[in-house]
Order: structure tokens, then C-alpha cells, then sequence
């Protein structure tokens, strides 16, 4: 072999191993950005129950911690109530999500807002309305994972009015800011 | 030969390498700062629970007599132990000659009802609207109920022998209420006993027949 024909087959194999480990670098700094993932582990429920009056608001109570506080006019059922569960992953580490932070001006730390609930209704029947969201304000672990707990009120009309047996639903929103 | 086999380990790491950071868990929703993520909520109501006739008040069968001043009884308890007669009469032109005898043929039987509802809960139990036992113009009275409330460990007040109002004797002024409650599985067991009473009439015996009538049971919570 003569040193011209050396010295360009080795030219040749740089240009080859820098491409890729171009690529892999190129990879990790577009998935920086928008890498936080949510799972749901359960949904917000306010279980299974009969209701004794509707003549005033009666309400269910479902706090972070899972507990369950019922209306004396509401019998609960056989299906128990819960509070929604989260899992959060891939958020910045070592940070608070905050409830209820004032937008739109959000913290700098992290936060969540619980908005837009649509109520929980059944076709043609009276509907529940949904307020007071309160969550546990995890704190995110060195890996940017935490478990978020979410409870709320849950109020009937109060106007007298039944509500029939049946599957109630709704939907509300969860924003967090980081 | 060595240069070619470098190069397509190097392609086959680099692949593999991308794919493992753009994925996400399955199932998950990805998050951005200030974006919603809309999420369900639900609840259920259930206000009916399942009422079950087992078994009906029966009497059975009875000899039976009226005069014109006195009255006679005959009561079946809710466990259907205990049948008797109040009041078994003296005799043709004695002094309280109205009298109900009971066969042992064909005894009297408490009426059964099942409840099955939410677990451990208060069931309250109405009695309204009460017939006479009749077969055509003869009748007896619905003079009380008597239900198995008591033996049921709620928790609150219940009756044990109630008394109610019949077609001809001037109604409560307001129904007859007492309290049950479910059990642990949800659900409650109710046993109706009752007595009857003759009416006062023209002395003689009731015409043999099969004499019915009723009263309604209401459970709520």
C-alpha cells in the first residue's frame, strides 16, 4: 500500500464516525423541551349514592388524602368515592406544583390550575355541579416525578328537582405551569 | 472486511439511541406548561332498591262468629311462632259469645318481604292504606300489624306493634312508621305478622270463603 492510498482511506473513516455521533447530540436537544408526561392512575369519582332530599344543596366532599365527606341527606352507596390520581413524570426536579396559581401570570416554581369543569350530568336529568379542587402539591423528586391527588365538591341543584339513577359524567381541566 | 462491519454497528446504535428518546409512555399524555389537559370525573346515582314478596300474610284457615256487642281476635306473629286467639267466646247466648278458632289444618303464616339496597343503611317502613279481610258483605278488621323491626339491631327508634286504622275505623292521622335498616350485605329481611278482629253484626258465622284484603308497605331511605 503506498502512504497517498493510507492516508486517504483513513480520512475517509473520521468523516463516517463524526456523522453519527451528530445524530444522538441533534436528539437530546430537541426532547428537552415538552418532555413532562401525565398518567392517570383513577379518576376523580364521587362513588355510588342514593339522595334523600334536593329541597337545598347537598354536597360530597372528596379530599387529597382520599377521605370522604358526605351530606347528612346523602346515603352512600355501595361503590365508594376517591379522589383522581396522577402520575407525573419527566417535570423539571425538585419542584412544588402549587394549586391554584394566579394566571396569566404563573409562578416561576411550578403550579396547576383545575378549571372548566362541566358539571356532572346525565342526559335529560338535574346536573352536579363541581368546585373547590384541592390537590396534595406534590413535590416533584430528583427525577421530576411525583403523584398528584385531586379532590373536590360536589353539589347537587338544591332546587327539589330529582335526579335519576344512573351514570353521571363530566370533564375539567388540568394545566400546569414550569 | 473490518472497516464494513464498523460502519453497520455504528447505524444500528445510532437508530436505536433516537427512538428511545422520542417515546413516551404508553398511555400518557404529555405535558406543556400552559396547556389544558382535559380529564373525567363521574358519579352514580342509585335511588331504587329491590323489594321481594316471598311469602303473603295468610290467616289460614278459621272459624269465625259475630254478635251484636262483642268482638273476637286472632294474631300471627312476624316469626310465625305464635298464633292465638284473644278472645275465644262463651258460647251461644253467653256473654261474649263472638269467637275466632283457628285449623290446625291450615295454620296462619307471617308474610315475608325481602330488601335488598346499599349496605348498613336505615330503611324506614310505611303502613298505609288498609283494607278489610273481605268476602263480599263479611269482613273482618285489620286490627294491627306486627313486624320483626325490633330484632333488627338498627340503630334508632323502631315499633313493635303498631296500631293501625281499617276502612271502618277512623284512620291515624298519619301512617304507622317504623324503622329497619339493611345489613352488612345490603340486605334487610321483614316479617309481617297481624291481627284480625270479627265485627260486630247479627250473631252467627262468618259464611266459609276465601276472604282477602290488603294494606300497603313503603320502604324508603
Amino acid at each position: 500500500m503506498t502512504p497517498s492510498t493510507k492516508s486517504h482511506i483513513f480520512s475517509g473513516m473520521i468523516k463516517k464516525i463524526a456523522l453519527f455521533l451528530a445524530i444522538p447530540l441533534i436528539c437530546a436537544y430537541e426532547n428537552t423541551a415538552g418532555a413532562a408526561d401525565m398518567v392517570q392512575i383513577q379518576s376523580l369519582y364521587f362513588g355510588q349514592f342514593a339522595y334523600v332530599d334536593n329541597s337545598v344543596p347537598r354536597t360530597i366532599v372528596i379530599a387529597p388524602d382520599d377521605t370522604v365527606t358526605y351530606d347528612d341527606d346523602i346515603i352512600e352507596g355501595n361503590i365508594p368515592a376517591r379522589r383522581g390520581e396522577y402520575q407525573l413524570t419527566d417535570f423539571p426536579p425538585n419542584m412544588m406544583i402549587h394549586t391554584g396559581v394566579t394566571v396569566p401570570t404563573p409562578p416561576t416554581d411550578g403550579g396547576v390550575t383545575l378549571t372548566n369543569s362541566s358539571g356532572i350530568t346525565l342526559p335529560a336529568s338535574e346536573s352536579f355541579t363541581l368546585s373547590n379542587f384541592t390537590t396534595n402539591e406534590p413535590i416533584t423528586d430528583g427525577n421530576g416525578d411525583a403523584t398528584l391527588y385531586i379532590g373536590a365538591t360536589l353539589t347537587t341543584s338544591g332546587n327539589g328537582q330529582n335526579y335519576d339513577t344512573g351514570s353521571y359524567t363530566g370533564t375539567y381541566d388540568i394545566t400546569f405551569y414550569f | 472486511m473490518t472497516l464494513r462491519s464498523f460502519k453497520k454497528l455504528a447505524a444500528v446504535s445510532a437508530v436505536a439511541l433516537s427512538a428511545a428518546m422520542y417515546s413516551h409512555t404508553a398511555g400518557a399524555a404529555a405535558v406543556q406548561s400552559g396547556d389544558p389537559t382535559t380529564v373525567t370525573t363521574g358519579a352514580t346515582v342509585e335511588n331504587t332498591f329491590t323489594v321481594t314478596v316471598v311469602k303473603t300474610l295468610d290467616f289460614g284457615t278459621v272459624g269465625a262468629m259475630t254478635d251484636p256487642t262483642d268482638t273476637a281476635t286472632f294474631t300471627v306473629e312476624p316469626d310465625g311462632s305464635d298464633t292465638f286467639v284473644d278472645d275465644p267466646g262463651n258460647g251461644y247466648l253467653g256473654t261474649d259469645p263472638a269467637a275466632i278458632v283457628s285449623s290446625e289444618d291450615d295454620p296462619a303464616a307471617a308474610a315475608n318481604i325481602t330488601v335488598a339496597g346499599f349496605k348498613n343503611v336505615n330503611i324506614w317502613v310505611t303502613y298505609d292504606n288498609f283494607t278489610d279481610v273481605a268476602s263480599g258483605g263479611d269482613a273482618f278488621e285489620i286490627q294491627e300489624v306486627h313486624d320483626n323491626l325490633s330484632t333488627l339491631n338498627c340503630a334508632g327508634a323502631a315499633i313493635t306493634t303498631p296500631t293501625n286504622g281499617s276502612a271502618t275505623l277512623a284512620a291515624p292521622a298519619s301512617p304507622t312508621i317504623g324503622l329497619g335498616c339493611t345489613d352488612a350485605s345490603g340486605d334487610m329481611d321483614y316479617l309481617i305478622g297481624g291481627t284480625i278482629e270479627t265485627k260486630v253484626g247479627a250473631y252467627g258465622p262468618y259464611p266459609d270463603g276465601a276472604y282477602a284484603g290488603s294494606f300497603d308497605v313503603t320502604f324508603s331511605y
